[in-house]
């Protein structure tokens, strides 16, 4: 209790609200223009708030973070386009409510089914947080190890698209992560000559290439513009508070929706775009009267949004205990924690249980934020969808490059961002998923410490006496092994099937 | 045969783990058990890939190559309207989701090369900048000739862009968070 207050404290000491608000509009800002978002904001903050104390960079990463859900669900109500790929399921029954003229009326059920999602996602981590922390002390170096190993395969096995192209991903990060010095040895390791990469592949520019260049670098080469052409905005201002009022008149739908968006939280690198989907197809399933849906059904914007902004709670679950991240954005946050001297994962629950605090009020904070600034303002938003993507795009590079830049000065960085930028474009271009990349470069480091420390303390039995690495171990080798087996027993019903018909 | 864009991306990554590999037999024993490892790792799934997508042969014997992830199927097969709408939004489809390699010819596909490279060479002129003058004048200076002669804007549109950013810059950088750079 002592550490909640403490937080609460820091994060209203001022300029922290400050901070959060700031970061809360570039997060709504980023989260409505399309082909932006969180991971893109949160990667150009991270040199921004180097200079500043701990418990003001988080709030201000957590307030854009937190912000992008629901500024995403602002353009496909409006203008039918998602800003983020988790706001995609929204159109379907949003802009429908626009075209009705009920843009109002969508809007104030996204805000309010965003903020009560994410107070819900936030609920369920403060209860895990101290559930935890036994399971926590629990850990050794060879749990630690394995739940690693386990979330880079999770991520491949659960990631989009290929499962070979997101374990190969997840294998070429943690590959990279060896550049540098040994973390046991203190070898030096492909440097090629080059003492800038001693201390290893440096997180902050990576992630700024990776995510900010490349998807720059594709907006201007696919040379898409932002705006659909579709303008039918109506009245923003009327039927906002009835919207507000539906979340809670269909709030057994919105439970069901938040908990399906904490669920995929927790899984690691699953991310908002699957959660929206289900929750949709959960909501369409399971309501009897649903013949509205997709032609403007309030519960059609109620699903996905409560469960997006839900899973961001969820998402911090296995960023704060154990240190691998729940999404992309909670694993550009890990590299940020880590630039401010603060080692991610259990040490931090138990060091600097504050910052943990400080996180959840500004996660909520933002929220509130986001959903009073977006009903307010989503009229002037929609004009900015109107910019070509021939002005934006440079604009965002050039803050993406002095972003880089900014973090220690070095003109290195720079090139190392341009670098992870082109590898970044590859990597989408050519279906490689940069999720497990990401993740796996963050726990790299980890990954080498905690072999090393198994192998010289209890040998390489270290990995297997014990009940929860061993446990870890097989709920990996199942998860690796269920999709093949899922296609096998697929393919052999299909067949069956198909034999019956021919017989028939 | 002729080479996809794919195949050569695939190509890359194995000739750079097997650089890799070789480059780790340089290190003592103990500092090289993770990248080789790691290296001989990647460099069986990339040779995998590249013969699952790009041999005949082996495309029709590794049908297990095709194998998605848990979560693809809700989101390409649950419903059309999803697959329309991401397609249609300029958004990124997903950070967690892979985009199909772009198939729309030859001449299409050199034209993308050929822009990224002239982009790559925009990106190489800032870092050029960024070395020898100050970022307050690199960055309204690099704006201001992009937009122009690759946006191909007016010099109204391009000179307002980039003195904003100037200024944007020198608000955030050198005044409000001190940088000595």
């Amino acid at each position: 209790m002592a550490d909640i207050l403490r937080g609460l404290m820091d994060f209203m000491a001022w300029p922290s609200p400050l901070f959060m608000a700031l970061g809360a509009l570039l997060g709504m800002l980023f989260g409505f223009i399309p082909g932006l978002g969180g991971a893109q904001a949160l990667a150009l903050l991270t040199p921004v708030t180097f200079g500043m104390p701990p418990n003001q960079a988080m709030a201000m990463m957590i307030g854009a973070m937190g912000a992008v859900p629901f500024g995403g669900s602002i353009s496909a109500i409006l203008i039918n386009t998602p800003g983020t790929p988790q706001n995609a399921a929204t159109t379907f029954d949003g802009f429908p409510l626009t075209k009705q003229g009920k843009a109002g009326f969508a809007l104030g059920a996204s805000a309010s089914s965003s903020v009560m999602g994410a107070l819900f996602g936030v609920v369920v981590l403060a209860v895990l947080i101290p559930l935890g922390k036994p399971v926590v002390l629990a850990f050794s170096y060879p749990e630690y190890f394995m739940m690693a190993f386990m979330g880079i395969s999770v991520i491949a096995v659960v990631s989009l698209g290929s499962i070979w192209k997101g374990l190969a991903a997840g294998v070429f990060g943690l590959l990279l992560s060896t550049v540098g010095y040994d973390p046991v040895t203190g070898s030096v390791r492909y440097t090629m000559g080059f003492e800038y990469l001693y201390d290893g592949i440096k997180i902050v520019p990576a992630l700024i290439g990776l995510f900010a260049i490349s998807e720059s670098l594709e907006m201007m080469i696919k040379g898409r513009d932002l705006d659909t052409g579709n303008k039918a905005i109506g009245n923003v201002g009327s039927g906002v508070w009835e919207g507000i009022m539906a979340t809670f008149k269909h709030w057994w739908l919105f439970i069901r929706c938040s908990v399906i968006g904490v669920i995929i939280g927790i899984i690691p690198g699953v991310g908002g775009s699957v959660s929206n989907f289900l929750a949709y197809g959960h909501a369409v399933q399971t309501t009897k009267d649903n013949p509205h849906f997709g032609q403007g059904d309030v519960r059609g914007v109620i699903a996905p949004q409560a469960s997006d902004t839900a899973k961001d709670g969820g998402a911090m679950v296995p960023t704060i205990l154990f240190g691998i991240p729940g999404s992309v954005e909670t694993a550009v946050l890990l590299g940020a924690l880590i630039l401010h001297g603060l080692q991610p994962g259990p040490k931090l629950l138990l060091d600097n249980p504050t910052i943990v605090y400080v996180m959840i009020f500004a996660l909520v904070a933002s929220n509130v934020l986001a959903g009073v600034l977006g009903i307010l303002g989503a009229r002037y938003l929609a004009k900015l969808t109107l910019l070509p993507v021939k002005l934006t795009s440079p604009v965002i590079i050039a803050l993406a490059l002095m972003g880089a830049y900014a973090t220690n000065g070095v003109l290195e960085d720079v090139i190392l961002a341009l670098v992870f930028g082109v590898i970044g474009y590859f990597m989408n271009k050519y279906g490689f998923t940069r999720v497990p990349l990401v993740i796996a470069l963050v726990l790299g480091t980890m990954f080498q410490q905690t072999y090393h420390q198994t192998i010289s303390s209890m040998g390489w039995q270290g990995f297997f006496k014990r009940p929860i690495s061993l446990g870890l171990f097989l709920v990996t080798v199942v998860m690796l092994v269920t999709p093949f087996i899922k296609a096998r027993q697929d393919r052999i019903r299909k067949a069956k099937k198909e034999g019956e018909m021919y017989e028939a | 045969m002729k080479l996809k864009g794919n195949a050569i991306f695939e190509l890359f990554l194995i000739a750079l783990s097997a650089g890799m590999f070789i480059v780790s037999f340089t290190y003592n024993p103990r500092a090289r058990f993770a990248p080789e490892l790691l290296s001989v790792l990647m460099f069986f799934l990339t040779m995998l890939l590249f013969l699952g997508e790009n041999i005949p042969f082996f495309q029709k014997r590794m049908k297990f190559m095709n194998q998605r992830g848990f979560f693809t199927k809700t989101e390409s097969e649950g419903d059309n309207r999803a697959r329309v709408k991401e397609q249609s939004s300029s958004g990124e489809p997903a950070q967690s989701e892979p985009r199909p390699a772009s198939g729309s010819g030859s001449g299409a596909a050199f034209k993308e090369n050929l822009k990224l490279i002239r982009l790559l060479l925009w990106l190489i002129l800032f870092a050029v900048m960024l070395r020898y003058v100050s970022y307050l004048i690199t960055v309204p200076v690099w704006l201001l000739l992009f937009i122009k002669l690759e946006s191909e804007r007016s010099w109204l549109q391009s000179g307002l862009v980039a003195v904003g950013m100037g200024i944007f810059d020198y608000v955030l950088f050198a005044v409000l968070l001190r940088a000595t750079f």
